[in-house]
C-alpha cells in the first residue's frame, strides 16, 4: 500500500439503490511480475483500490 | 466500405441512441438547449490541456510551487484556480531520469477532466487500458515513446477517486524560456505519460 486516500463511497453499492457504505480507499502496488506470468521487467502497477477490495495476506 | 465512397458512412446503432437520448433530454427540458456543445467545446477548447501545460510550467520555473504540487496536488492546482468536477482529488507524479510514469482507467476513462479536459478517444480504447498494464514498454514504444529498459515504469490506474496528472521532465536547452513559454512545450500526451517531451 502506497497511500491512503480518504473514505469514499463504494461504487458497486451505490450504483444498485439509495444504501451507501463508506470505505477507506488505497492505491495499491504491484510488479507486474507478480500480477502476470509475462510482467515486463521494472514494471510496476498501482490500482486504487476500496478497503473491502483487499484480503489480508 | 471505402473511405472515398460516395455515401457517407452509416450512423453506428449507439450514436443513434445517443442522439435519441440528448433529442429527449432536450424535450423535457432536463438540459438547456446547446447545454451540451458548450460544456464539450469549452473542455477541448478551454481548460484542456491547457491548465494542465500552466501546472506543469509553473511547478518548473518555481521549485516551492513544484514541492507542494507533489505533496498536495489538489490544494496547488486550485492556486491557479482551476480544480472541479473529476478533479477533487488530484495526484501529481513526477517523472525523473530513472522513472516514467504513465495513467490509465482500466475500468473505463476516468481522467483529469479541470486540468487535461476531455480524454482523448485512444484512451478510452479497451486496447490502451488494457496493454498500458500488461506491456506498458510495449505500448510506449509503439505509441513514439522507447524507454531505456533501465527506466522504471509507474503505471497509475484511476480506477478509484483519486485522479493522476503525470509531471514530465523540463526538456533540456529551455532555461532562458518564460514560463508561458514552457507551457507552450507541454503537450496532452506527455501528462497523461503517453509521451515524453
Amino acid at each position: 500500500v502506497v497511500r491512503v486516500d480518504g473514505i469514499h463511497s463504494v461504487p458497486d453499492i451505490e450504483a444498485h439503490g439509495t444504501a451507501r457504505r463508506r470505505e477507506p480507499t488505497y492505491s495499491v502496488r504491484f510488479d507486474a511480475a507478480d500480477l502476470w506470468r509475462d510482467g515486463q521487467r521494472g514494471v510496476r502497477v498501482h490500482v486504487d483500490l476500496w478497503d473491502s477490495y483487499l484480503e489480508r495476506s | 466500405m471505402s473511405a472515398g465512397g460516395h455515401h457517407p458512412a452509416p450512423v453506428s446503432p449507439v450514436e443513434q441512441r445517443v442522439a435519441a437520448l440528448e433529442a429527449l433530454l432536450t424535450e423535457r427540458g432536463l438540459v438547456p438547449a446547446g447545454f451540451i456543445e458548450e460544456i464539450t467545446s469549452r473542455y477541448e477548447a478551454e481548460i484542456g490541456p491547457i491548465y494542465g501545460a500552466k501546472v506543469v510550467a509553473r511547478s518548473w520555473v518555481d521549485p516551492q510551487y513544484k514541492q507542494r504540487l507533489l505533496a498536495d496536488g489538489t490544494a496547488a492546482i486550485a492556486e491557479l484556480g482551476f480544480g472541479g468536477p473529476e478533479g477533487d482529488h488530484m495526484m501529481v507524479v513526477e517523472n525523473t531520469p530513472g522513472i516514467h510514469n504513465v495513467i490509465v482507467c482500466t475500468l473505463c476513462s476516468c481522467y483529469p477532466w479541470p486540468v487535461l479536459g476531455l480524454p482523448p478517444a485512444w484512451y478510452k480504447d479497451p486496447a490502451y487500458r488494457a496493454r498500458m498494464v500488461r506491456e506498458p514498454r510495449t505500448l510506449l514504444a509503439e505509441m513514439g515513446s522507447p524507454l531505456p529498459d533501465d527506466v522504471e515504469i509507474r503505471v497509475w490506474d484511476s480506477s478509484a477517486e483519486v485522479r493522476y496528472l503525470v509531471l514530465p521532465e523540463r526538456p533540456p536547452g529551455t532555461e532562458g524560456m518564460t514560463e508561458a513559454e514552457l507551457a507552450d512545450l507541454v503537450t496532452r500526451d506527455s501528462m497523461i505519460g503517453a509521451a515524453r517531451l
